[in-house]
């Protein structure tokens, strides 16, 4: 389907880039619009991974989560012989994935709280894949939007 | 709701007012308004006031007004007591010529401060001067990070201002930036979590409490003439742990604005901190204090995320996932 939707934000991003930045007069605007096309770039491709990502997301904790179920308290393993007895979503619809994404890493986060070292080492390693695969990396991540000069802007 | 507040006349008005009940200069005008792209947690406005009648007076000032969300959600009259008492203490800290601590007349707490001389350079020890040059700004940040240290707190009057962390301020910091992480955590995550247990059974009691700055970095300084000239941004300011902004400084994730290859690394930083302070520790401690600094920079990144979510920032952030696997790197269980 044309335009496809990395086509529709590449526009997007051409038409502010060329027809709009060079019309903005005020610094602050400027620099806030740049930071708005450059999330819009990492948009235009990251896109298509983000439901990939949370397909293998689910899998992923819905197995680790089976593997931690004996290591739990009793509410928690209920909580997890739930989730895991819930019919399978929908793997098209990106709005249940991320429901669900959510309903399962709360499960993993509350089962760090309760589990031994065996089982915490095995959710590290789980964690450590997927801060590897998440699909959308913004440049300069966790850093806050850093710039190597600004002259006298502060005070 | 609108973040978007760049040449407002009104405010410059608003502004005037203020500042001619300040100083004391009825015919006070303000000229050259503008809204700045730096600052996460505030909104700075420079501007020139100027007064005829005072024989010609003319100042370049700022105007720091709490923003209606960023990246940290801090209290305006202690960052104001503490730049009161540090500029005291002669540390260089820009003078603060107004202060509106309720907002009574500019619409949100502000602060008015002069504007020091220099550049604020993120990356100046990796920039374009010589070696020689960037390591000797390097010495001057740690002996200025170990001055402030040497304030005396009752002294300076900041003992009833800052709260008393008790003998384990490693717990008390976690305490509250986790009290942060769930006021503005939008999902779970369990990579906080993680690293939230592994930090809860490594931290240690501190031998000494001393002023901690809470974001110490060259992009919170002015660089005049190859000088640090002021250092800025102090509202996370809070008594603690020597070794919290030690751990900051010396964190991998922001080597590149604290370190130079080869000559000013972490090793180099903590051997030169222990020989001009005599304060012992070891590198697990400071390694600590390392991780620390991750887990709270996700902390402040994820407020900049939930205040944009909640429109009430014109900043987009993300999850901070490199963070996140940085810290799961730096552990091991």
């Amino acid at each position: 389907m044309r335009p496809t939707i990395s086509e529709q934000i590449h526009a997007t991003r051409r038409i502010l880039n060329d027809s709009v930045l060079p019309r903005v007069n005020d610094e602050y605007s400027s620099r806030i619009l740049e930071m708005v096309l450059s999330n819009l770039e990492m948009l235009e491709t990251a896109w298509t991974d983000v439901l990939p990502f949370l397909r293998w997301d689910n899998e992923s904790a819905q197995k680790l989560l089976s593997e931690l179920r004996n290591d739990v308290g009793s509410e928690l393993a209920l909580a997890i012989n739930r989730i895991k007895s819930d019919p399978a979503s929908d793997s098209l619809d990106a709005s249940t994935l991320q429901a669900r994404n959510e309903a399962l890493q709360a499960l993993v986060q509350q089962s760090i709280r309760q589990c031994g070292p065996e089982n915490r080492r095995r959710i590290h390693a789980q964690l450590l894949e997927r801060t590897a695969r998440y699909p959308m990396r913004p440049k300069g991540a966790g850093l806050a939007n850093a710039r190597p000069q600004v002259e006298n802007e502060k005070c | 709701m609108t973040c978007v507040d760049t040449a407002d006349g009104e405010l410059a008005e608003k502004l005037a007012v203020f500042l001619r009940r300040s100083l004391g200069r009825a015919d006070l005008r303000v000229s050259g308004l503008e809204r700045k792209s730096t600052g996460m947690s505030r909104e700075n406005w420079t501007f020139v006031a100027e007064s005829e009648s005072s024989g010609g007076w003319r100042e370049a000032l700022i105007l720091r007004r709490d923003p209606t969300g960023g990246m940290l959600e801090t209290d305006r009259k202690t960052e104001y007591e503490i730049l009161l008492a540090l500029h005291a203490a002669g540390l260089p800290i820009p003078k603060v010529v107004g202060v509106d601590l309720d907002g009574e007349h500019m619409g949100r707490p502000a602060l008015v401060m002069e504007i020091a001389p220099g550049n604020c350079e993120y990356f100046v020890l990796n920039g374009d001067r010589p070696l020689e040059i960037r390591t000797r700004l390097a010495n001057d940040f740690l002996d200025l990070l170990i001055n402030m240290q040497n304030v005396d707190c009752e002294v300076a009057g900041l003992q009833g201002v800052l709260e008393d962390p008790g003998p384990n301020p490693a717990l008390h910091e976690l305490r509250r930036w986790s009290a942060e992480l769930a006021r503005v955590a939008l999902e779970p995550m369990p990579e906080m979590e993680l690293i939230y247990a592994w930090l809860h059974e490594h931290a240690r009691a501190a031998r000494k409490i001393v002023l901690v700055h809470g974001d110490f970095k060259p992009g919170n300084a002015l660089i005049h003439a190859d000088r640090i000239s002021a250092m800025l941004d102090w509202e996370t300011a809070h008594r603690g742990d020597p070794l919290e902004d030690l751990g900051w400084i010396t964190n991998p994730a922001r080597a590149k604005e604290h370190q130079i290859p080869g000559r000013w690394e972490r090793a180099q930083i903590a051997e030169t901190f222990h020989a001009r302070t005599g304060y012992d520790f070891d590198d697990r401690e400071l390694h600590w204090w390392n991780v620390f600094a991750c887990w709270k920079l996700a902390i402040i990144v994820l407020t900049g995320l939930r205040s944009t979510i909640d429109e009430r920032f014109d900043r987009i952030h993300h999850n901070p996932t490199a963070l996140y696997r940085r810290m799961l790197k730096m552990v091991e269980f």
